[in-house]
């Protein structure tokens, strides 16, 4: 452990040299680059600014966020932490000055490899996780030296999924509610855990494999529902949502997302801003004859709700096949943003944010919810970062995009109609049959994949994992054969300009503009995580996960993990009152499939959670000399802590 | 609900077959599905311990692909590859996706064109589905011929000639094949003449069919002797070789 250490409070120093001037995310990478490879030269010259007091930071996009459901600071009780999906951590104690000094408090290794996509939870003195198929729950007592195994849940999901998961045998995670643990396995059932003792409380079937279907989304809870989803839109799936009742699992309504307006729950109250998606039965009219049996427009990614409206937010997957000629029109409802009452589950309004979708770009990313001033207005909105690499801040009460501008390159489009709301298609960049189409930007998984932001009401910035790469694709037609990939997309997936392919940047949502930005040299494929410290957490897919300074960018603290990391950092408060953060490592998912993996560098699997703190101290390990306030002890009184 | 599923898989295989029968325009492919191998003997395949390699010389060599190496069985088999999806798991390259790599030499259940056939016909546990009730056997084995071009696969003539040699190397063993006891390490035999390979040889080995390095002929005898020299540990002399015929 010793080596981190050095370059990690050297980068620190580093990065506050440059103080806040924009645009120095290159200079900032490349300087981290370069101390990796030599060490710290510059720490003697360069001698760390003064830090910045954490209460005088100023919110640059005047961005509020409703923080409901309110949870305990100190706990994590969904993947995003809260309604609006920001996955900011109120705690503080983890700050811009101290972070430098983050070590591993302990590691838990779950026994299984592939993706590693889900954040664990924490509720009271209890941390919960899952793993990958064969989908197997954890509870770890945190109160207990080295988290000590409290039980395990296998619920043995049917192998045959395994061959059915287009993007690896990944979940996103686990929600908590009324005392159950609540998520969904591969093989399409969704299963609700007794948190205390283990015991399954429930198990629903939600979907056939037969179909192709899996089901690897995390469900969203509010109050006594629970929304869940379906995956399989490169296997010709039929798309739905459902609303299940926390204590039985009772299913008390579905939204398909195509098919007719009965199917997809369309009625009198559906009033969708641009006149392109208004008209009857639109789910079977915008697809050849009985397409839609087979579009896809699965639901495979986040939730969010406004207590204020009582709607909840969520998009729909790419259209089946991936081939565009063989579905001429707008295949709606795919590629969707969706608002609908919780209650009911009738749509309220909807926006396609591709229409006719040829590049695979599912709507499935997460929808931050925020107010903010757009144009000198207060306005309630929800923040998209779409997989077509536009930004999207859309009034959430009408779904009109008052915003679309990109946030990553991209080529497909030339630009953005603001007045229909429609992104303007490039031509050169449509694929045609057996034709090899080279330098499409963005590839299939998009600007950003799924891999969800967070966001900071100290910053009024939101933060995510983005993508910087291009791909040469060839489209093959495709027939539909049931439980196999409605397909037809040979694609290759290359760097875009500038040879990095994954990047960490701060946005401003008022503006439509990045902040600042890091470069990394592979994908950045894991959620971020915002604290009151005014630090934000990211992986990379080749293993390093950072910590940096939420106003200014600049990198504080680095740690490489055993594997890959795609998956999503929290911060929890332990029995101790300590701050911890703690991210999954193991690589896998879209960031191994259908992906290049001959860049040298790119990591084996893995499957072990780490869990940092300030010199990695912990629940039951007494540290040699007494913590005396982490900001007064010195370095090397520091660095002669004894640990097991 | 099953015929409904299926039903579209049908119809492009129907399409498909038409388009076959069209481009074969004569069927020239190959023998006539009587020179196939029958269903019976394939399931009597064993399922390959390591990796695919049987060490049944008998019954790799009676069932090599009747379409190996065949240019347009390949090419038929590759259209086929795509039009049934094959390429949407596998990928277009063959390479792996949401299924595996076909052209590692790395075979969950077995690299022998037969064995490959029944992964195909019957489908396997983690997603593969079985296309023994779309494909009729001719078909299965053209994909069976493409798969092979790729490189990844086993031979039957190098399986068969493994086989032979670990009869051998371990005639014990390969006589005994069929009784269960053979395979559980034996305490009558010392390990050196059980597992040949843990030791590592003194010299390079050699091979049926290959030139010996130090033997001047290739004749059975010479061979044999290839053979026991390689169970031979480092410091010792060669014990003597008792091969039965």
């Amino acid at each position: 452990m010793a080596a981190p250490r050095k370059p990690a409070l050297c980068v620190r120093a580093a990065g506050s040299a440059y103080g806040t001037t924009r645009r120095r995310a290159d200079a900032v990478s490349a300087l981290w680059l370069a101390l990796l490879a030599y060490g710290c030269p510059l720490q003697a010259a360069d001698a760390p600014a003064a830090a910045t007091p954490a209460a005088s930071i100023s919110n640059l996009s005047g961005a509020t966020i409703n923080f409901a459901p309110n949870d305990p600071a100190g706990e994590w009780h969904s993947q995003a932490r809260d309604f609006a999906n920001s996955r900011y951590s109120p705690l503080d104690q983890i700050n811009i000055d101290n972070v430098g000094k983050l070590r591993i408090a302990w590691t838990f290794s779950d026994g299984t490899l592939h993706g590693h996509e889900a954040a664990p939870l924490v509720v009271g003195d209890t941390m919960y996780v899952v793993t990958p198929f064969p989908d197997i729950a954890y509870a770890l007592d945190l109160s207990k030296p080295g988290a000590f195994i409290k039980w395990t849940y296998k619920p043995n999901p049917s192998p045959l999924a395994i061959g059915k998961a287009c993007c690896d045998t990944v979940t996103r995670g686990i929600v908590y509610a009324n005392g159950k643990l609540i998520y969904n396995l591969l093989d399409d059932h969704t299963v609700a855990v007794d948190a205390k003792t283990g015991k399954e409380a429930w198990r629903i079937k939600m979907d056939n494999l037969e179909t192709g279907a899996t089901m690897t989304m995390a469900p969203f809870a509010v109050g006594n529902k629970v929304f869940v989803g379906n995956s399989g839109g490169e296997m010709g799936v039929q798309g739905w949502i459902a609303a299940l009742d926390v204590d039985t699992g009772r299913e008390l309504w579905r939204a398909y997302s195509t098919g007719s307006d009965k199917r997809v729950l369309i009625g009198a109250d559906f009033k969708p801003f641009y006149s392109w998606m208004k008209g009857k039965d639109l789910g079977v009219s915008t697809w050849p004859e009985g397409m839609w049996r087979h579009g896809g427009a699965s639901v495979w990614g986040w939730i969010s709700y406004d207590p204020g409206t009582n709607l909840i937010y969520y998009g729909t997957s790419n259209p089946s096949p991936r081939v565009p000629v063989q579905r001429p029109g707008y295949n709606l409802w795919a590629s969707t943003i969706f608002a609908r009452d919780a209650d009911t589950g009738m749509a309220r309004w909807a926006y396609q944010t591709t229409p006719h979708d040829q590049w695979d770009y599912d709507a499935v990313n997460e929808d931050m919810l925020m107010d903010v001033p757009v144009h000198g207005q207060a306005r309630k909105v929800l923040v998209h970062f779409d997989r077509n690499a536009y930004a999207y801040t859309i009034d959430r009460t009408s779904g009109e995009v008052l915003m679309a501008t990109p946030f990553a390159y991209l080529n497909w489009s030339t630009g953005f109609d603001l007045q229909a709301g429609q992104p303007i298609v490039n031509p050169e960049k449509e694929p045609k049959p057996g034709v090899k189409l080279d330098n499409v930007c963005p590839p299939d998984i998009g600007g950003k994949d799924w891999q969800p932001s967070a966001a900071s009401p100290r910053t009024g910035l939101i933060y995510a994992g983005i993508f910087n790469i291009c791909m040469d694709v060839t489209d093959h037609e495709q027939g539909y054969i049931a439980s196999t990939p409605y397909d037809g997309m040979d694609m290759q997936r290359h760097a875009a300009p500038g040879g990095n392919l994954g990047e960490f940047m701060a946005w401003n949502p008022a503006s439509g503009k990045k902040v600042w930005s890091i470069k990394e040299p592979f994908m950045t494929m894991s959620g971020a995580l915002a604290t009151a410290g005014d630090v934000v957490f990211y992986g990379t897919a080749d293993g390093w996960f950072r910590a940096v300074d939420a106003l200014r960018g600049s990198i504080l603290w680095s740690q490489k993990l055993a594997s890959g990391v795609i998956g999503q950092p929290i911060s929890y408060l332990g029995p101790d009152h300590r701050q911890y953060i703690a991210i999954y490592s193991g690589v896998g998912g879209a960031a191994t499939v259908r992906a290049d993996q001959s860049k040298s560098g790119f990591p084996a699997q893995g499957g072990t959670l780490y869990v940092f703190s300030i010199d990695g101290d912990s629940v039951g390990v007494q540290p040699v000399v007494p913590s005396a306030g982490t900001e007064a002890s010195a370095p090397a009184a520091s660095e002669n802590r004894g640990r097991p | 609900m099953l015929n409904r599923l299926v039903q579209p898989g049908f119809i492009a295989f129907s399409v498909m077959l038409g388009a076959c029968s069209h481009s074969e325009g004569g069927s020239s492919t190959g023998p006539p599905a009587a020179g196939l191998p029958s269903a019976g003997e394939i399931s009597a395949l064993p399922m390959g311990h390591i990796a695919g390699v049987t060490d049944s010389a008998a019954l790799a060599r009676s069932m090599p692909n009747p379409y190996e190496g065949n240019p347009q069985a390949v090419a038929l088999g590759k259209a086929l590859y795509i039009k049934m999806n094959c390429a949407g798991c596998h990928a277009y390259n063959a390479k792996g996706n949401m299924g595996p790599d076909l052209t590692d030499t790395y075979w969950r259940y077995g690299g022998l064109p037969a064995q490959i056939y029944s992964s195909i016909h019957d489908g396997r546990a983690e997603g593969m589905p079985a296309w023994g009730s779309q494909l009729p056997p001719q078909e299965i084995w053209k994909v069976v011929a493409y798969i092979q071009s790729l490189g990844g696969t086993y031979s039957v003539e190098g399986t068969a000639r493994n086989a032979q040699r670990a009869e051998l190397i371990a005639p014990e063993l390969s006589s005994q094949r069929d009784d269960d006891a053979a395979f559980v390490p034996s305490t009558e035999a010392p390990p050196d003449e059980v597992s040949p390979a843990a030791e590592p040889a003194p010299a390079p080995m050699s091979y049926p069919g290959e030139p010996p390095s130090q033997a001047p002929t290739s004749s059975p005898a010479t061979t044999r002797s290839a053979g026991a020299r390689v169970r031979s540990p480092p410091t010792a002399p060669p014990p003597p070789a008792t091969p039965s015929p």
